[in-house]
């Protein structure tokens, strides 16, 4: 085991050079990248303490509310509405017409990537029961702050006019009925003053029990004008008073500021590090095994040591001379005079 | 770490290894897997070393007829020599040449055409190896003449193995040693190695 890894680093020490190149090539970008996403990462915050009435004013009888495990906190409600208005074209539109961004919107070729690219920068999180933080990150100084102060305008744009809506519907709803028992009761009152018109005199029995049914018809009508308009004026009033029960505080606490600076890229530059140099090692170390795997010279005794069953009987050092040469010379040229050897085959 | 002296200085350890092996290694081939990689260096100064660390006769006996160096070394390449033993057209004792090491003599490969018979080895490794208290033989690489290595270790007390740091192919000694299983396993002995081959943990791989 001991004997393979120090094969490794040996491979390693040998081709440092590559695997320093190697490791570079992915290493220098990554940490590139993860330099530039920090440099040009504008965050913005806003933090929202979001409350519903019912729980502002008390909420009584809330022991018994089955649903109330079922519910959740008015933090993760509101986070999770925001996201999904963020979802929505219309909204991002709203909020980037709201913005600097417009022009280069307006200018974009491809609206759809553009909206894309909003929306992601967009963060809801939810951080406690009634806390909620609102964030954006952008390229620029200043469009961070911006586009969360549009993202807030916005979101209480759209609570309004669903307000509006829902009541604008009860209203239009009885508005109908009172507009229908109104001409109920004109016709029934035209139809009594025809009839009293068209007879002078006393009245005979029928004709005096006819009037008596078109009288009683116009007080029907009368009092069904008066209760419509009862409940059309109740109707507006509930609706107001139900909107204000199950309406939500939305109170920004930290309103977003414009850092000059870069802010908020640090996790993502750390990520994009992090990723580059485990990539990087990861390389590195895939180069040296195959270099490892697929170099079968013998470098040292350790290269020696796969032959398992074979004795090492020694080693014998490179020398800084050509160890031949000088053995050669040693045994053969050892003086000036002719060796005996030069003599014999002279 | 010490001064080195001589060239043969490096073939010391290995020389006085063999000089203290209980095992009576008098007879020692020399090869490797392919030509390069150094094997008659190391039989040449394991003899010149061997000479230095006792006192008795040495002789280096240059079998590799397919790459002489040795002889061609020695200047002795005309010179009658194992060839000539071997087809007995000279004793063995007459074609032994004296070196500059006193303690150091050669037999020269004496390079024919053709290849002698083998069959006379036996009794010329005899006769040589009764007056002299060591016999060297560098031998050809073992992939490149098999046969001839494998006759060899027959009278042999040991083969070594040589494999050249830094050049040696795994794949080859591998097949050098697949080789010679049937016979015999050599010893490996490694050339040319860098200095920090010797540290302390190699050193206690070579004790083994």
């Amino acid at each position: 085991m001991g004997g393979a890894l120090e094969r490794y680093i040996q491979t390693a020490k040998r081709l440092w050079l590559l695997v320093a190149l190697t490791f570079a090539l992915v290493a220098v970008p990554g940490l590139f990248a993860a330099y530039t996403e920090y440099m040009t990462t504008f965050q913005s915050d806003a933090t929202v303490w979001v409350e519903r009435a019912t729980q502002q004013y008390g909420a009584t009888g809330a022991a018994d509310d089955p649903n109330l495990f079922g519910r959740s906190s008015p933090g993760v409600e509101q986070t999770e509405i925001f996201l999904q208005l963020v979802q929505t074209n219309s909204f991002i539109i709203e909020v980037i017409g709201q913005t600097s961004l417009q022009p280069a919107y307006e200018a974009a070729e491809d609206k759809d990537k553009f909206l894309n690219e909003v929306r992601k920068r967009f963060r809801g999180q939810a951080l406690g029961t009634n806390l909620v933080r609102l964030s954006y990150q952008a390229r620029e100084p200043g469009i961070a702050a911006e586009m969360v102060t549009a993202a807030l305008v916005a979101r209480e744009s759209r609570v309004k006019n669903a307000r509006l809506a829902a009541t604008a519907t009860s209203t239009a709803f009885y508005q109908k009925e009172f507009e229908i028992a109104q001409r109920q009761a004109l016709v029934a009152q035209t139809a009594l003053e025809q009839f009293n018109r068209s007879r002078t005199g006393p009245l005979p029995a029928t004709d005096e029990y006819q009037q008596n049914q078109l009288r009683l018809a116009v007080d029907v009508a009368q009092g069904r004008l008066n209760d419509v308009r009862t409940r059309l004026e109740r109707g507006t009033v509930s609706t107001a008073l139900l909107d204000m029960a199950e309406s939500v505080q939305f109170q920004v606490i930290d309103r977003p500021q414009a850092d000059p600076f870069p802010t908020g890229g640090t996790r993502g530059a750390s990520l994009i590090a992090a990723v580059a140099l485990a990539g990087a090692i990861a390389l590195a170390v895939c180069v040296v095994i195959v270099a490892t795997v697929l170099d079968n010279r013998i470098r040292d005794l350790v290269g020696l040591s796969r032959f398992r069953d074979v004795e090492v009987f020694g080693v014998v050092e490179k020398s800084s001379n050509t160890a031949r040469d000088a053995t050669v010379q040693t045994l053969f040229d050892a003086s000036d005079e002719p060796s005996a050897i030069r003599r014999r085959t002279a | 770490m010490s001064e080195r002296s001589s060239p043969t200085s490096l073939f010391d350890t290995i020389a006085a290894r063999i000089d203290a092996s209980p095992e009576a290694l008098r007879s020692l081939g020399f090869t490797g897997a392919v030509t390069g990689e150094g094997a008659s260096t190391v039989a040449l100064g394991t003899a010149a070393a061997l000479g230095d660390v006792q006192s008795g006769p040495v002789l280096i006996i240059d079998a590799n007829w397919i790459d002489h160096t040795v002889t061609d070394g020695a200047g002795a390449r005309d010179a009658p020599g194992l060839a000539a033993c071997l087809r007995g057209t000279i004793q063995a004792k007459a074609a032994v040449i004296p070196t500059a090491h006193r303690n150091v003599s050669l037999l020269p490969a004496g390079v024919e055409n053709d290849r002698p018979p083998l069959g006379e080895l036996p009794s010329v490794f005899a006769s040589l190896g009764r007056d002299f208290r060591y016999v060297v033989v560098d031998l050809p690489p073992v992939l490149t003449a098999t046969a001839l290595v494998i006759s060899w270790s027959v009278v042999l007390a040991r083969l070594f193995l040589v494999v050249r740091a830094d050049s040696g192919r795994a794949s080859l000694v591998q097949n050098a040693l697949s080789a010679l299983a049937p016979v015999t396993t050599p010893a490996l002995i490694l050339n040319a190695a860098d200095a920090r081959a010797r540290r302390p943990a190699a050193r206690a791989y070579v004790a083994r």
